[in-house]
């Protein structure tokens, strides 16, 4: 947040200024960003909800043996 | 209540060294995550995931910290304000929801390190690294750069009105 230039000020008419295209656009996009969390985290799409990155790379640490595996 | 120009560009210089640095430390973590995650050698994963836990607790969470409370004051010094341009509401949403989420996700890695402590031999590399938090972190913490480099132009109507009133204009009823 850093302010090192002093705002300029606006010359609008009698009502406030309409929200500027890019302030809408990235909204937009922030929306698509949670509707996308929100899918993952109701396991649309497979098991990628938050629990699953707590600990990047962890899946099968306790995952048992194959029972079925070829015996030596 | 404005900073006069001196003490603005004190605080400055101090938002601008957390800010900076915490997106050194961000970069730091996500090395030794990624390292954490691709490297096949225990003791590289171990010292990585203790590593990832001391910049966590002992860099980013207090420089984040430093940065946001550094922000307000700079903004409410100033006559940007907080709630009157998009870009600094957006900057101060963008970077509460960066505090709030490492502070939730930091006990996460704690845990991590702890379990790299108390494990031994190919289970360690098993644990993988830290790849998705610091890699979006960055990312928002990049978005905020631009958009404080760039200032894109935009009043709210709260700080639509209050120009007006500081003008001693008539602002018209709706």
């Amino acid at each position: 947040m850093s302010a090192t230039d002093q705002p300029q000020p606006s010359d609008s008419g009698d009502g406030p200024p309409p929200m500027p295209r890019w302030v809408k656009a990235f909204g937009t996009g922030v929306l698509a960003l949670i509707l996308l969390v929100i899918m993952m985290v109701a396991g649309v799409g497979g098991h990628h909800g938050p629990r699953r990155h707590m600990h990047f790379g962890n899946s099968g640490a306790d995952t048992p043996p194959a029972t079925n595996a070829p015996r030596p | 209540m404005i900073m006069a120009p001196g003490l603005r560009k004190f605080v400055l210089i101090i938002h601008l060294v957390f800010s900076v640095g915490w997106i050194g430390a961000v970069i730091a973590y996500l090395v030794l995550g990624v390292s954490a995650g691709t490297n096949e050698n225990a003791q590289t994963v171990r010292a990585a995931w203790i590593a990832m836990e001391l910049i966590g607790w002992s860099a980013i969470v207090p420089l984040a910290i430093g940065s946001l409370l550094t922000g307000l004051v700079v903004s409410l010094g100033t006559a940007w304000g907080l709630f009157r341009y998009y870009w600094v509401l957006i900057t101060f949403a963008l970077t509460t929801f960066s505090v709030v989420i490492l502070l939730l996700h930091m006990p996460a890695v704690s845990s991590g390190a702890n379990a790299v402590r108390e494990t031994t031999g190919t289970k360690i590399v098993d644990r993988g690294g830290d790849l998705l938090h610091p890699g979006v972190g960055l990312l928002v913490l990049l978005v905020i750069t631009i958009l404080n480099i760039y200032k894109p132009r935009g009043l709210t109507p709260y700080g639509w009105r209050k120009q007006r009133e500081e003008r001693g204009q008539v602002i018209p009823r709706a």
